[in-house]
């Protein structure tokens, strides 16, 4: 009868929740979770016993022996200075400082969109403005030599065309073709000129590119400084 | 904080700050502070006497070419921190070299330091007791050995040990539970040794 009763309880403690115990015993447990643990300390023989034990486990470590120190491990003036390191390493240390590091992530970004901003601010009002300021000039100018009524893609070449009809219409038709290619030069040069990029708009660019070179400079001069004991 | 506590931060706060400036005699005043308990910690994961103080020695050198990156709060958990790496370092390559043997933990250095006026049994049950418990935290994981270490024997909390192993602060608590429950099984015929 006792040995089936022993039996019994050594199966209801099987069942129990161990780890509840452990965390109970080590005051890790909420209000609820340590009534549960102290229901079963209250009636399972065991479950006490492992409560006592565990609460045992801290003041045994201390029985750990440890050996002396085999050496003193204070630095010499030479161990300094070696690591200290050289000039150029100490500046990619300070460099590589963790100020900044939050914005790490944002380098490669913010470098690639300021270069971006940069290039198109500076160039695209170029572009557009040079194509669209020497186009209508030609064609002024085009129009022009040709008396503007025909316009069309068959006159744009009557400037180099004179002198081909020059043996078949000699005299005024030859005059005529030098004066048409000043005008043409004076048109040219009175299309209007392009605007120049918006210098606020051109900073604020270059300062974004900035910014995300100087970020990536920092990560790279922390990568080249990073100590794997620091991890 | 304790007022203790308070005083030790801002006495190494004061040694950090000289060191940063030049003073090598400022950091050797913070090896002085802590060398035999970063060598006590070290050396009670690796569980080598030579290669304790080989990491112990590179953790100091890491935490002088490292000072700016200080930042406040417990030099001895930031220690504890590098010298814990230094160790993890040392028994990657000893897994790489399965055939270097353990140390001999026989050895007359890692005997429990002796109270002149224990008598010899007393003397008998310190060593005893020193060789159980050492054999028991040989048997758990190193995850566990260093929870425990940190918690019961250099007695870190749980924040703390967070941010020197690098891990949740639950995961802390479960590494504790489990070592502690681990520990208790492997010692349960034992245990005996350890009633006064």
């Amino acid at each position: 009868m006792t040995a089936h009763l022993s039996n019994r309880a050594a199966d209801d403690h099987a069942g129990h929740d161990h780890q509840l115990i452990v965390a109970y015993a080590c005051g890790d447990l909420g209000a609820d979770e340590a009534r549960a643990a102290v229901q079963l300390v209250e009636q399972c023989r065991r479950c006490a016993a492992l409560d006592r034990e565990i609460r045992l486990m801290p003041s045994l470590a201390h029985h750990l022996a440890v050996p002396s120190r085999p050496r003193d491990f204070r630095l010499s003036a030479a161990d300094a200075e070696r690591l200290r390191g050289s000039a150029v390493r100490r500046l990619l240390r300070r460099l590589g400082g963790p100020g900044l590091a939050p914005l790490q992530p944002l380098a490669g970004a913010a470098m690639a969109i300021g270069l971006l901003m940069v290039v198109t601010t500076a160039a695209l009002p170029i572009f557009f403005a040079g194509a669209g300021a020497t186009a209508p000039a030609a064609e002024r100018a085009l129009d022009a030599g040709t008396g503007g009524a025909e316009g069309g893609p068959e006159f744009s070449l009557a400037p180099f065309a004179a002198p081909t009809e020059a043996p078949l219409a000699p005299g005024a038709d030859e005059g005529k073709s030098v004066i048409d290619t000043a005008t043409q030069a004076t048109k040219i040069e009175e299309a209007p000129a392009a605007p120049a990029p918006d210098p606020a708009l051109l900073i604020g660019a270059g300062l974004v590119a900035l910014a995300g070179a100087v970020l990536i400079v920092r990560a790279v001069a922390r990568r080249a400084t990073e100590d794997p004991l620091l991890r | 904080m304790s007022v203790d506590l308070e005083a030790v931060h801002a006495r190494d706060q004061g040694l950090v700050e000289r060191a940063l400036a030049g003073d090598l005699e400022a950091f050797n005043d913070l090896v002085g502070h802590y060398q035999d308990f970063l060598f006590g910690l070290v050396v009670r994961v690796v569980r080598d006497r030579e290669a304790a103080a080989d990491a112990v020695q590179e953790a100091f050198f890491s935490a002088f070419r490292n000072l700016d990156r200080f930042r406040g709060g417990s030099f001895r958990g930031w220690l504890a921190r590098i010298a814990l790496n230094a160790a993890t370092d040392v028994l990657r390559l000893r897994k790489r070299r399965p055939s270097e043997p353990y140390p001999e933990w026989e050895d007359e250095a890692w005997q429990p330091p002796t109270d002149p006026d224990d008598d010899p049994e007393a003397q008998a049950t310190r060593r005893a007791r020193s060789r159980v418990i050492r054999t028991a935290m040989e048997a758990i994981t190193d995850d566990q050995r260093r929870a425990i270490l940190l918690f019961d024997v250099e007695g870190f909390d749980y924040q703390e040990i967070a941010g020197i192993t690098g891990v949740s602060l639950g995961t802390v608590k479960s590494r504790i539970h489990r070592g502690r429950l681990a520990l208790r099984d492997l010692l349960a015929d034992q245990m005996e040794l350890f009633r006064e």
